[in-house]
């Protein structure tokens, strides 16, 4: 047993019974495949959020209202011939509908709050009319990060746990970042746009972006557990009862 | 196929000690240089490199991983080249800042890589197929490069404040993103030949710091 010591703090084993359930619950708690819990914790919430969430129907209902919204851009983008965003909202869009599609059920939708947080900038975009800052806008990508490496999980022999998801996105949203600056270079190079100004400004979006990403990071994390113990409590009762 | 028979014949271990050696003699050398013609850079960065250079053989011994010899040599080369390139070459030689940045990103991508592979074979709920771990060094040594950036901003700014000269410095928004595209060509050399290489110091590390998940 000595050599769960050191263990411990690097894969995280205290979390794990946490670890199991939270990336599965994450996209099809409220779906078919796991209809114990989902019953069980539906009367015992009072939470007006928890409430909205878990009930299935609503939850779908909001994150088809979202995907409606992404259709309409894309419209928009067709009409204009604007194929940046129309691959963006594209590719988006399919992400987004995946679980839906995979489980042959509309009901079967990421949460509404992830997925609302992962598509701000289009929302407010399509909705308002403005542009959101770099670290709302990152804050974004990291949500978008979230449900990729969680569909990633659930669709794909990559596993991963609680923490190490959490891990993924904090580092997913500075490289993204890395790797956009490195578009924009080029394309300034190449086709003469001007995307980058001066060394300072990059640096200073750059410390936007990692605070963003570690605050994804902690945003997510408390997401996790909060769903987790949710779940566990309302489990707890039934099998007591 | 020629560098992988050649990775493949181990050098032996006195090879590699010959090699750290002559390294670690050149940055003493470098270090001395400095404390005689009073440049601070080469003595923080002399030294530092001296440093990292026992690095292989203190997790040798306090953590009994034996590591690869190509390994040892490798990490000394890095940081040797680095030390070499902040006392002469960086100003006078375009390319060197450019070779170090790939050497030491292929590091960095080493170390992500082996730890994810540790991670992978160590805990029984997380599993990453090798397609995705060429993702994930990817992943890595942008971030890293993001985070190393940020630190040289950092240090810039301090040594604008108090004057103090610091041993890194920021070159502008071109040499930034330059760093930037060649610690991906360290990366995407990793990625694409290190993965078997790679494989046999994950395990070794996963039995000597995290312990075997075996009684």
């Amino acid at each position: 047993m000595d050599t769960d010591g050191p263990a411990t703090d690097v894969s995280g084993e205290d979390s794990e019974p946490e670890s199991k359930t939270d990336p599965d619950t994450e996209v099809d708690g409220d779906g078919p495949e796991r209809p114990e819990p989902e019953r069980a914790d539906g009367g015992v919430i009072e939470d007006r959020l928890a409430q909205l969430f878990r009930s299935g129907r609503t939850n779908a209902v909001i994150a088809w209202a979202m995907v409606a919204v992404l259709v309409g851009v894309f419209v928009e983008s067709l009409l204009g011939f604007d194929l940046r965003t129309m691959i963006l909202v594209a590719a988006i869009a399919a992400v987004v509908v995946v679980p839906a599609v995979a489980a042959r059920d509309p009901q079967v939708m990421l949460p509404w709050e992830v997925l609302g947080l992962a598509l701000l900038p289009i929302l407010v975009r399509a909705l308002l009319g403005g542009e959101l800052g770099t670290f709302a806008t990152y804050l974004a990508i990291a949500a978008f990060a979230l449900i990729l490496t969680v569909e990633l999980h659930m669709f794909t022999s990559l596993r991963v746990t609680h923490w190490f998801a959490v891990l993924l996105v904090v580092l997913t949203t500075m490289a993204s970042a890395a790797a956009w600056t490195v578009v924009r270079w080029n394309a300034d190079r190449v086709l003469g746009t001007e995307y980058l100004t001066t060394n300072e400004a990059l640096m200073i979006e750059w410390l936007y972006v990692t605070l963003a990403g570690v605050a994804a990071g902690i945003l997510f994390d408390a997401y996790f557990r909060q769903r987790g113990r949710r779940l566990r409590r309302a489990i707890g009762r039934v099998v007591r009862r | 196929m020629n560098v992988r028979t050649a990775l493949r014949t181990r050098p032996s271990l006195q090879t590699q000690r010959r090699l750290t050696r002559a390294m670690q003699i050149l940055l003493v050398g470098i270090v001395l240089y400095g404390f005689v013609y009073g440049q601070p850079k080469a003595i923080t960065n002399g030294g530092l490199g001296l440093f990292v250079t026992f690095v292989p053989a203190m997790v040798e011994r306090n953590y009994d991983i034996p590591l690869d010899p190509w390994l040892g040599v490798w990490i000394t080369s890095a940081v040797f080249l680095h030390t070499l390139g902040s006392a002469w070459f960086y100003a006078q030689i375009e390319w060197w800042d450019h070779l170090t940045h790939a050497l030491s990103a292929s590091l960095i991508a080493g170390a992500g890589y082996t730890t994810l592979r540790a991670i992978d074979l160590h805990s029984d709920e997380i599993d990453i197929p090798s397609r995705f771990a060429f993702v994930f060094i990817f992943v890595v040594v942008l971030s890293f490069g993001v985070v190393w950036e940020l630190f040289e901003f950092g240090l810039d700014i301090v040594s604008d404040e108090t004057g103090i000269s610091m041993p890194l410095a920021q070159f502008g928004l071109d040499d930034t993103v330059l760093d930037l595209m060649y610690n991906s060509v360290g990366a995407l050399i990793v990625a694409t030949f290190g993965q078997a290489h790679l494989t046999g110091l994950a395990e070794r590390v996963r039995d000597g710091l995290l312990g075997t998940t075996e009684e």
